[in-house]
Formats: structure tokens, sequence, C-alpha cells
């Protein structure tokens, strides 16, 4: 999902603009392109324009604008359209010219390989042969176009962003007629999760007074507007994590795929790992294995069991003690983030999933493991183990 | 009494044929079983060996080995391999030519494969043309796709010349020797239909020495979720009459060559008895006695490569009734207590060790625990235990269904959208929730729950569903007459019957074969999947090296040749040197020897003279 949308900054009768058409195949996407552009352009004290994509999944988020950036769009900028487009093919073709050269020598070192062991050879010319292939494989992955990172940094500081004027109207007789109490703090529920690992962490919203609601994975108008309104919401999968940072609305993931690609940038989240399960031998995997390279050489044979009830609702006070009394991190969850960050570099080189969504130059977020999984990394660290890859 | 060769894939298929076998054995037919490869992954080969043990009448072997196996040809397409060298390079230009013949032959039939699963009857089928897609390489899919998207007359097209091509293939020796040295007066193979399976050779083979053959079909969804039969055989034994309209209107097959015998694989189903007390059952897999229980029987790696959420999702809807507005209401009383039984598919157990549902909810048990030996005597009676004693059985699609069905228990299955691609995307899967089957289908987890709700509370049963399912689809002969005996009777009427005629060439096989001869070395190229360019290089690049290797040779040979010559000329020289130092010594002490006898003599005479005066 990382590659984010080329942007290209032009001017436009003396201002500068910077012009983007955000991947709009799904809502993450979204969210993830349009924040990109918006916070560039703020860092570039610019308009940002949106060009709009063929498909968009949801027009509410597209439609979303910003008191920070001032938002012109597409239709009738037809020279910004046409600079987008050129450089857009510009930088498709370049990288169309990279992943062919890079094929070139990928497919010549296999073919030049295949000699290095024919017997009928002699010896000097095979190994002549293998260091020729050698030699080739690396250079294949030189031209290669690289990784798209995550934009971490970029997504960091928060650009307020809202509904426009036109449609918070449409959106709240919506919300009315669904039967949302607007007068009650709310929180947004990923409806893909499951209402049993739900329970307890129900109960605990219900005895604060939240209303729950059930949002997505279509993003609709109501969807929006009840992200944009929710005290926090409870996140399935990182799309709705995503779209809550365009929201900027607190997010709990839970069950994270692993450490890097649910980490939150912002620093009022919190995510959770799933146990994962070594499926050969049943054994349950200590956190601290998941930020090794064996892990992510071994993921496809690995099972993950979700979060219990009691877990969730563990992660979900800790969500409700931030948004109440303000976000910290306690010792734990700090020396979680450094561990993170420092195995992400590590990795990064080895690892294409790791450099894709690991730390972008040295940052990896602001947000947290929950507090009572920080703590079980933490006993598991001071606990010496036969089988602790540290 | 007749000899039967019967070709099967790997042992796991004897479990479909066992009881047939044994009949045959015993109606005094000797049966050789030759398998194309080993496989011990759920304990074939031990089934293999008991099979050979249980009578002297049946015996057990392999096929030739093939110079490529579809899996080896599928290895070499493999892009993101990187190989040394080549084990199987051939020797002979004998072995060349076979490898090519292989090679063309298993890209005819895996994109026959293919084209199939653009009919209409597939249109739902994406799962299934996707793993058929999967095995081509990837220089024949937009080919096939661009004519596929044609429409059916383009298809059939292609079809007819693919089928062209496969009759110009031909056989290897060695199989020819293979049937012949076993002489059988009957040839079955089973599966046929594996995406680009190489069985179509026996049936060839069969034909070119005029014997019988015939394809016995294992399970009941190999005429729909495989491969195309792309040689017909004299005869198709099939377990109903569903199936036999599969093979007319899906195969091509003609009806009078189909002969309907039942699912023999079954037949133990119907006379087993429980091993043990309900209550000692409970008490094993650890499930509350005085509760009934639903068991959930786990599907295969195709079906349900992830099932365990579901699962679990299952087991909460049904401890704590059915959600409304993301909220539960109170449990129903009816299944609040019900214990589950969690039996996962013997192949696709692994991800069950993830299932963490017994710690969560009371009364629930998985049984076997993972890494039972399958072919242990104790699996098969545990299982049947389990059917017997369970309250209901519920699956997503799998055997385990008929086999309920036969014990006779209430089935269910719910129909759920990331199942949808082997629910709704299989044609075997509505046999069981069509109105002839016997699975009761719910849309969604509430209706499920709403369906075993109404179950546990003593409603009608609907049996009788269930006796017509059992008598039209597994025992067509009667609900009481066991398939096996039936299955060896046929077979034995087959073996019986005279010899079919030798089929010979045709002029058009001769006069295309050259052409076909050249394609097949382009598909044995081909089938490396690698980019169109690379085969373009590769004539310069093998240049270089073999010219590297020339230069190489040469310089070495000159150098040796310089070496040697230096070698031997100082050697001479200094032979040289050194005799006729020899020599020169050997004068120089003679000519001093002569120097001083003269001296000598000169003294002796100057003495001599001295003395005189």
């Amino acid at each position: 999902m990382t590659p984010t949308a080329a942007r290209v900054a032009i001017e436009v009768s003396g201002h500068p603009v910077l012009v983007s058409c955000p991947d709009g195949s799904s809502a993450d996407r979204l969210s993830v392109d349009m924040l990109a552009a918006l916070a560039e352009a703020r860092a570039g004290r610019m308009q940002a324009c949106f060009i709009r994509p063929p498909i968009v999944t949801s027009e509410s988020l597209f439609a979303l604008t910003s008191d920070d950036v001032p938002i012109v769009y597409g239709d009738g900028m037809a020279w910004a359209r046409a600079r987008w487009s050129v450089s857009a093919a510009a930088q498709r073709w370049a990288e169309r010219w990279r992943d062919g050269v890079a094929s070139f020598w990928y497919e010549f070192g296999r073919e030049v390989r295949h000699y290095a062991g024919d017997q009928r050879l002699p010896a000097a010319v095979r190994s002549g042969a293998r260091d020729v292939a050698q030699r080739a494989l690396a250079r294949s992955n030189e031209p290669a176009a690289p990784v798209r990172q995550y934009p971490r940094r970029l997504l960091r500081d928060r650009v307020k962003t809202s509904l426009p004027p036109s449609l918070i109207e449409p959106a709240r007789a919506a919300a009315r007629a669904t039967g949302i109490a607007l007068d009650t703090p709310i929180v947004a529920i990923d409806a893909r999760l499951e209402p049993d690992a739900l329970s307890d962490a129900n109960a605990f919203l219900a005895q604060n007074g939240y209303s729950i609601v059930h949002v997505g994975p279509a993003f609709s108008l109501l969807d929006v507007f009840v992200l944009s309104t929710a005290r926090f919401v409870i996140c399935a999968s990182i799309d709705l994590q995503h779209v809550a940072c365009l929201t900027n609305t607190p997010s709990l993931l839970l069950n994270a795929a692993d450490p890097f690609i649910g980490y939150p940038v912002r620093e009022d989240s919190v995510f959770t790992l799933p146990t994962v399960i070594d499926l050969d031998d049943g054994r349950a995997l200590m956190r601290s294995e998941l930020l090794t390279e064996s892990y992510f050489r071994k993921v496809r044979n690995c099972g993950f069991r979700a979060n219990t009830a009691s877990e969730v609702r563990r992660a979900v006070e800790e969500m409700h003690d931030g948004v109440t009394h303000g976000w910290r991190d306690n010792e734990g969850q700090a020396r979680f983030r450094t561990r993170v960050v420092d195995a992400g570099s590590a990795l990064a080189d080895r690892v294409q999933h790791v450099a894709e969504w690991g730390p972008d130059r040295g940052f990896i977020g602001d947000g947290r493991l929950a507090r009572f999984q920080a703590a079980d990394v933490e006993a598991a660290l001071r606990r010496p183990s036969r089988n602790d890859t540290r | 009494m007749s000899r039967i060769l019967f070709v099967m894939l790997h042992p796991g298929f004897i479990r479909y044929y066992e009881e047939g076998l044994r009949a045959l054995a015993d109606e005094g037919h000797d049966v050789h079983v030759a398998f194309e490869i080993t496989r011990s992954k759920l304990g074939e080969d031990v089934t293999a060996r008991r099979l050979a043990e249980c009578s002297p009448r049946i015996t057990c072997g392999t096929t030739p080995e093939r110079r490529e196996s579809v899996r080896a040809f599928l290895a070499r397409g493999d892009r993101t391999a990187l190989r040394s060298g080549d084990d199987r390079r051939p020797a002979t230009r004998q072995e060349v030519r076979e490898d090519a013949w292989e090679s063309l032959a298993t890209t005819v039939r895996l994109q026959l494969d293919y084209l199939r699963f653009f009919g209409p009857a597939f249109a739902h089928a994406s799962s299934l043309k996707a793993r058929a897609r999967k095995r081509l390489p990837r220089v024949y899919v937009s080919f096939v796709d661009a004519i596929a998207r044609g429409g059916a007359r383009p298809r059939a097209a292609l079809a007819a010349v693919l089928r062209v091509i496969e009759r110009l293939v031909p056989t290897g020796a060695a199989l020819e020797t293979f049937i012949r040295q076993h002489d059988p007066d009957l040839l079955l193979v089973t599966p046929l239909v594996e995406l680009g399976s190489q069985q179509v050779d026996y049936i060839k083979c069969a034909r070119r020495l005029g014997v019988r053959s015939a394809l016995c079909v294992a399970s009941w969804d190999n005429l729909t979720s495989k491969g195309l039969i792309r040689v017909i055989p004299d005869h198709v034994v099939v377990w109903n009459e569903a199936q036999k309209a599969e093979a007319v209107s899906l195969h091509g097959v003609a009806p009078d060559r189909v002969a309907v015998t039942g699912a023999q694989l079954f037949d133990h189903w119907f006379d087993d008895r429980p091993s043990r007390s309900r209550e000692e059952f409970c008490r094993m897999v650890g499930l509350d006695p005085s509760q009934p229980f639903v068991l959930y029987v786990g599907s295969s790696t195709f079906i349900a490569p992830v099932e365990v959420p579901f699962a679990e999702r299952w087991i909460g809807r049904i401890r704590n009734g059915p959600a409304e507005a993301g909220r539960y209401a109170e449990g129903d009383a009816a299944l609040a207590g019900v214990g589950v039984l969690i039996r996962p598919h013997p192949a696709n157990s692994r991800q069950w060790r993830t299932f963490a549902a017994p710690a969560r909810f009371a009364n629930v048990a998985l049984w076997p625990p993972i890494g039972t030996d399958p072919t242990s005597p104790d699996f098969r009676r545990d299982y049947f235990d389990s059917l017997y004693y369970c309250a209901a059985v519920v699956g997503i699609n799998t055997s385990a269904q008929i086999e309920a069905t036969i014990v006779g228990r209430p089935v269910f299955t719910i129909r759920s959208a990331e199942f949808a691609h082997a629910q709704e995307g299989t044609l075997h899967f509505q046999y069981l929730v069509n109105e002839s089957g016997a699975v009761r289908s719910a849309g969604s987890l509430d209706e499920h729950v709403a369906q075993l709700r109404a179950l546990l509370s003593g409603a009608p049963d609907a049996g009788k569903e269930a006796r017509d399912f059992v008598r039209t689809f597994i025992r067509p002969h009667g609900v009481d007459v066991p398939v096996a005996p039936v299955f060896a009777r046929t077979i034995g009427d087959l073996a019986r019957r005279p010899h079919p005629v030798p089929h010979r060439h045709d002029v058009v096989v001769a006069v295309l074969r050259p052409g076909a001869r050249v394609m097949a070395s382009i598909a044995r190229m081909l089938a490396e999947d690698r980019p169109l360019w690379v085969y373009l290089m590769r004539p310069f690049i093998a240049a270089v090296v073999w010219m590297s290797a020339a230069i190489y040779w040469v310089r070495r040979t000159s150098s040796e040749l310089t070496h040697t010559g230096v070698r031997r000329l100082r050697r001479a020289l200094w032979r040289a040197w050194y005799e006729s130092s020899k020599r020169t010594s050997r004068g120089l002490r003679r000519l001093n020897k002569v120097f001083r006898t003269v001296r000598h003599a000169g003294a002796v005479a100057k003495r001599a003279l001295l003395r005189a005066r």
C-alpha cells in the first residue's frame, strides 16, 4: 500500500501549489496520500490541489477540507493537471526503465549462473561465470526502484481536516436518523471486529458514558462524520488507522500484523499485537522475537491468536485514560519504541517489509504498544530464556 | 481371472479404492497398483504397505520414472530460483527429444485445463481458474486469455488445436515397456484430471497397445474442480448419475462409456459401530457428557486456508446467541451449554494451533490432537465415534459432511464471504446444498444459530432428504447394497471384455509430427518462463561462455605443450651436455693418462739416458 502518489509543486497565478492525485482505490491509500500532500503543502507554505483519481472509493474522505492548508480542486485547473500528468508519467517511465534495467541484470545473472554448475566447463571458466553472475545479480538490485517508505515523519503532525460545511448538516441528519446520540462522547468501532472480542470493552465504554458506533469499511458520509467527532476509534486493521490519521481521531489498532506495520505515527494512538504461534510446534513467540529477521523469514509459518476480550478491555481502558488525562509513555512503552527503531534500522537493508514500514530516518512513531503488552515485553526481557533470540 | 494394472498418482488414492481393490482380489483378479510419485505426508506409504500385505493377489510398485514430472516442469518455471548447472541434462539425442515432448505435453495439458475454466459452467469459479492460471507458464497466459475472452467459438477452436497437438505427442518407450511387462487385461488410472496430469500417456499407450483402459473417478469434486479428461479412456467409472452428467457435459465422454458404481470408499461407514460409550468418548475428548455436542469438521487448505477465526466466531455466536446491532442478545438456553468438538482436516491441521476457544469457552474441545498419525487405527475409530455421538455436524465444504450424512447426523453449513470461492465458487458444493442435497445451508451465522436451536429443541429432523441423498449420491444401486462388490464386478466385467483394436498412427500424425517436434523444443525452452529477450540473448551468452572455455583449453594446451617442450629441450641439452662432458672428461682423463704415460716414458727414457751417460 505504501507508495504515495506523485506530488508536483507548481505556481498558479504566483501562488505555489502542490498538485497531487491521491490513489482512490482504497480508503487508506486515499487517506495517506491526501494527508502526505497536505503535510508537505503546509511545510512548504503551499496550497494543495487534488486531482480527482479515476476511482474514488470514499467520496466523503475525498471531500474533506483543511483549515491549515487551502485546498484548490483539480476541476478547471487544466494547467495543474497537465503538469502533474507529465510529471507522473515521467516518474512512471523512470521507474519502468529502472525496473527494466534491474530485470536485465537479474536475468543475465541467472543465465550466466547456470554455467557455474556445468561440469563440462573447466573449473576456471565456471568460477568466472559464478563471479560474473554474482556481480550481475548484485547490480540488479542497484537500479531497481527504491522501496517507497511509509512517510512516517510527514504524517507525524496533525493537519486539521473537516467535512465541508455543505456536508455537515446531511451527516448530522443521517446520524440522527440512525439513532446516534451526538450529545454523548462517541467511540467508533471497526464494523469488522468480532463482537465477542469486544464484549468486555463494550461494558467498560458503556459504564463510562460512551456511545458506540460501528464504522467502515465503506466510509460513507456518516462514517467519516462519526470518525471526525469520535473520542477515539478501535480499528481491526491499518486501513482504519490511516483514515483516523486523516480525521485526527485517536486510534487503537488491535492485532497488528507486526510491530512495524502497526506502529502508530501519532502520539494519541495505541496498538496491540496478537499472540504469534509457530505452526510447527505450537510455541507462542515472544514479542521481542517479532523484531528479528528470522521472524520475517518464517512469517508464513506463523499463525495469529487474536487479543482476548479482557486484553481488548485493557487496551480500551488505556485509550480512555489517554483521551481523558493526556498521553504519556511508561518505561516499557518507551523502551519498546526504542527497540522497534533499533531493530527497524538494522533490518531495513535485509527485509523489504521493514524497509517499507519501518522507521523513517529513525522515527517510528509517537504512538505506543499497549501498556499491558509492553509490560509483558519488559518482563520477558528481564527473564532469561533459552529461546530468546535477543 | 484377469490381470489389472491400476496407475495412481500417489498412494494417497488408496483410501478411495481400498475396499474395491480387496473385493477385486477376493474375486480372484490379480491387481498391481503402481504409483507415479511417492508420498508420506499423511502416512500414505504405510497405507500402501498395508494394502500389499492384505492379499497375495495385490502388489504395489512404482511406474517408470519420467524424464520431467509436472512438479519438475513447474519448478523449472520458478523465476526466483537461482540454479547452477542442470542435474538432469540429457545425455543423448533421444533424451533431448523425450524432454522436449514431455514439456510440450505438459504445456498443452495445462493450457487445456486453464481454458476449461472460461466455460459458462465455471462463471463463479474464480479461484479454480486462478489455480489453473498459476500453473501455466506466464508466456502462454495472456495468449489463452486473449483467445478465451473472444467467446465460445475461439475457445473451442483453441481447444481443438491443443487436442491435435496432444495427439501428436508420442508416448515414452518406457511406459509402453511397463505396460507390456504387466500385460494387463484392463488398465485403470486415477485421478487423471490433476492439472497437467501425465497419466494421459498411460491412456494413449493403452490405446496403442490395444489394452482396455478406464478412468476411476476418485472423489466427488474431481470432474468439476480439476483439469480435463484430455484423452478419453474406453470407460469412466463414476459414483453416481450426477458425476455421469458431469463426465458427459463437461468432459465430452460418451454416455455409454460411463459406468455408475457408487462410492466404495464410504462402505465402512454403513457398517461401523462405535468403539466406546458416549460418556467414555466425551470424557476422552474433554467434553461434558451430560450435554449434546456439535461437531465442526475442518476443510482442506484450498477450501479454507484460514478457518480458525471463522470457527471461533461460530463458537462465540453459538454461545452468545444471535448478534443484534453489534451487541449480543441473551444466550439461548438450548445452545448455551452445548458442547463443541472441533475436528481439523488431517491435511490442514497446523493452523488449528492458534485455536484459543477451549480456553475462552467451556465445553469446547479439539480432537484428535494436532500431529496425530492419520494412519493409526484410533484415528478412524475416534472419527466415527465423534460422528456417531454428535447432535449435528457443521462444516464449510468437505467430504466429512457426506460421511456425517451416511451416519445419519444432521449436517449444516454456513455460507460466508470468506469461503465464497469454495462454496459458490465450486460446482461440487452445490450437490450438498441443492434441493436434493443433505446439508442445511444458512446465509448467515444468525440463521445458522436459529437452525441449530430448532434442531436441539427437538424440531423434526429432515432425515428423508439425507436418506435420499445417500441413495442417489453414494449408493445408486440401493442403500443396502455395498459398493465395493459392485465396483469389483464392474471392473471385472470390463477386464473380461475383448481387447480393443490397437490404434495406429494416422497420416495426419505422420505429417504433422516433425512440425510438432519444433514446437516441442520451443515449449521446452518457454517452460522456463523467462522474459522472451532472454531466449534471444541465450545463444550469445552460450557462445561467449564456450568461447571462453575454448580459449582456456587452447591456452592450457599450448601452455602445457610449451612447458613440456622447454622441459624436454632443457633436459636434452642437459643430457647432451652431461653426456658430452662425461665423454670429454673421459677423453681428457685418457689424454691425461696418455700424457702422463708419455711423460713417464720420457722420464724413464731420460733417466735411462742419464744412467747410460
